[in-house]
């Protein structure tokens, strides 16, 4: 298993988000975490990504605690993108990208050989070549998270933890966004999203994990998961639930 | 995942990319150098008295007493302080993650304006062992802001940018109604030395002095270019870099104290001059510059020239008075900042 999560417990103050949730995350899973407003996705994934700390309760990633991981070697295993990312200075694409190799920069000072061909291989596997000179703050919403995108795959990490990444996105670029990704996990990457978007879920994940109320109250295929009874008790909401032309799950809230 | 297909993409319609390579970095650095190399040519010849390179090569005279013991001091000690309050700039931005950002944000310089004019009121106006007790004054002021913005500012996160900002903010208010308080309870003469000091000026200078300070300022500066890709990450974004490998913490309380000290040493020296972290890092990203490995070099060279340019202008103007730099940089860089502020409407930089 690449992660562990036992008896995870999560609190800012007073309100537990997270309480004593178990759940294992297996090397290859395209797992999407669902829930309403407030359920502690967020949460979950910035704990999934050791941005934050559990407040009681144990995260193993690859059999060790995910804590006693120092930054760097986490950086190489575990990469993260944001819903939007917004930057204050004229980098340039090919520069945001480079920052990906931060933990495994071999050169003292200049890029490397193997810095640039671990950019052009990002660039490449998420169509950004031709934005490489481009101001980063200047692209728009698709190819900004097409970039970030690509300066996570630059670490080269074992798993790819997204936090609603398409939120921002008009439907193509949404699609073309989870295309993306679901060709990544071919290739063997492990992708966990949060996202809103449960027909993107159904349609892309190969395991959708349900919280509400900060804790799981699903877990499994999207075919299994995805019900008219899950909805009504976790969003409280009438739905249809249909297959779609092509497969997939597809959620229709009914009227 | 594979590496196959990266032999068709070399031959692809978009170029290799390459990174920072030691070419592009000479593009890049190589024009601030050359700007730096100019002012420090010409310059020297410059001023209200005329004096020729003939004279200052033969020996004993006016002409090199000038020359050597009034404007080269000068000069070079104007170009050490202009590149440092450049390069504080660029890390005071970088850690605020705000291209508006500087030296003066933080209360940096108020502070060590507070300690100065503590001294003069005290009648500290001596020199000590070949220093001015004024400047280590101003210096302790620094040191003092440096603790209190760290006191007020850490909470459960190391110094977050807003709390950081705010700290900043409020110093700036405090330090400026002591320094009007001890204004009010002075005698005409040392209000008007507290003034004086307080426009900011490169006129009191020496060799020894510049030999002191300099050591530490290439220090400073030697740390900083090694830590750049890791400041890169920080001015990207503070989950940005966390995610990638970088302390964040650890890596802004040292950017902080090295950009404080660097203001400190300078603006006990020469009080305090404003702008000067502003312009040059902003001229240099709209440039092409915003890497820190090229911009923390690049804004020093060009910081040193820009500064030394403008005393040049402070010293001719309205030859033979001389105007404090200070003023000169602060005339420039009001407008400019302005300009800035209403170019900013979409939110780029």
């Amino acid at each position: 298993m690449l992660y562990n999560i036992h008896k995870l417990s999560f609190a800012y103050t007073a309100p537990v988000v997270l309480n004593t949730i178990n759940f294992e995350i297996a090397g290859g899973d395209f797992v999407s975490v669902i829930g309403p407003n407030g359920a502690g996705k967020s949460t979950l994934l910035k704990l999934l990504t050791g941005l934050i700390e559990p407040s009681s309760g144990s995260i193993l990633f690859e059999n060790r605690e995910l804590r006693s991981y120092r930054p760097d070697e986490l950086a190489r295993k575990i990469a993260f993108v944001p819903q939007e990312t917004h930057v204050a200075f004229p980098f340039t694409a090919a520069e945001m990208m480079l920052m990906g190799r931060q933990s495994s920069r071999t050169g003292i000072f200049f890029d490397t050989e193997a810095d640039s061909i671990a950019v052009n291989r990002a660039m490449q596997l998420t169509k950004t070549k031709h934005l490489a000179k481009r101001t980063f703050n200047e692209l728009s919403g698709g190819e900004r998270q097409r970039v970030v995108l690509g300066s996570a795959l630059v670490q080269e990490p074992s798993v790819l933890i997204l936090d609603e990444p398409t939120v921002y996105l008009d439907l193509k670029h949404q699609v073309e966004f989870y295309e993306m990704l679901a060709g990544l996990n071919r290739q063997g990457l492990t992708v966990v999203t949060v996202t809103h978007d449960i027909n993107l879920a159904g349609r892309y994940a190969h395991r959708i994990l349900v919280l509400s109320s900060g804790r799981i109250s699903a877990d499994g295929p999207p075919d299994i998961v995805l019900t008219p009874r899950l909805f009504e008790d976790v969003f409280g909401i009438r739905t249809h639930v249909v297959r779609g032309p092509e497969g997939g799950t597809y959620v229709i809230p009914s009227l | 995942m594979s590496f196959e297909g990266l032999k068709e993409e070399r031959t692809s319609s978009h170029p290799f990319e390459r990174g920072l390579t030691p070419g592009r970095f000479m593009v890049l650095v190589g024009p601030s150098v050359l700007f730096l190399l100019a002012i420090l040519l010409l310059t020297p010849w410059v001023g209200s008295a005329d004096v020729t390179w003939q004279r200052v090569l033969e020996g004993a005279s006016p002409d090199r007493e000038i020359f050597v013991v009034a404007r080269l001091p000068r000069i070079l000690f104007g170009a050490l302080a202009g590149g440092s309050l450049a390069v504080a700039g660029v890390l005071f931005q970088a850690i605020l993650r705000n291209a508006l950002a500087t030296p003066f944000t933080l209360g940096v310089s108020s502070g060590s304006s507070f300690g100065a004019v503590l001294a003069i009121w005290l009648g500290l106006d001596i020199v000590v062992l070949g220093v001015p007790m004024v400047s280590v004054a101003a210096f302790l002021g620094a040191l003092l802001t440096i603790l209190l913005v760290f006191m007020i500012a850490r909470t459960r996160r190391a110094l977050p940018t807003f709390t950081l900002l705010l700290a900043g903010v409020t110093l700036n208010f405090v330090f400026a109604a002591l320094i009007l308080f001890i204004h009010y309870a002075s005698t005409f003469t040392e209000t008007f030395l507290m003034v004086r000091w307080m426009m900011g000026g490169v006129n009191d200078v020496s060799y020894p002095l510049i030999l002191k300070t300099a050591p530490p300022i290439a220090i400073a500066i030697l740390w900083l270019v090694w830590q750049a890709p890791a400041f890169n990450l920080l001015a990207a974004g503070e989950d940005w870099a966390t995610t990638r490998g970088v302390n964040v913490g650890r890596l802004r309380k040292a950017g902080f104290i090295v950009a404080s000290l660097l203001t400190g040493l300078i603006t006990a020296v020469t009080g305090p001059i404003g702008f000067v972290g502003l312009i040059v890092p902003h001229a240099l990203r709209l440039m092409g510059a915003a890497d820190h490995r090229v911009l923390i070099p690049a804004a020093f060279f060009g910081g040193a020239g820009f500064l030394v340019l403008c005393d040049t202008a402070a010293r001719t103007v309205m030859a033979p008075t001389e105007l404090p730099v200070g003023v000169v940089t602060a005339l420039l860089g009001g407008p400019f900042f302005i300009l800035l502020l209403k170019r900013r409407s979409g939110d780029l930089f």
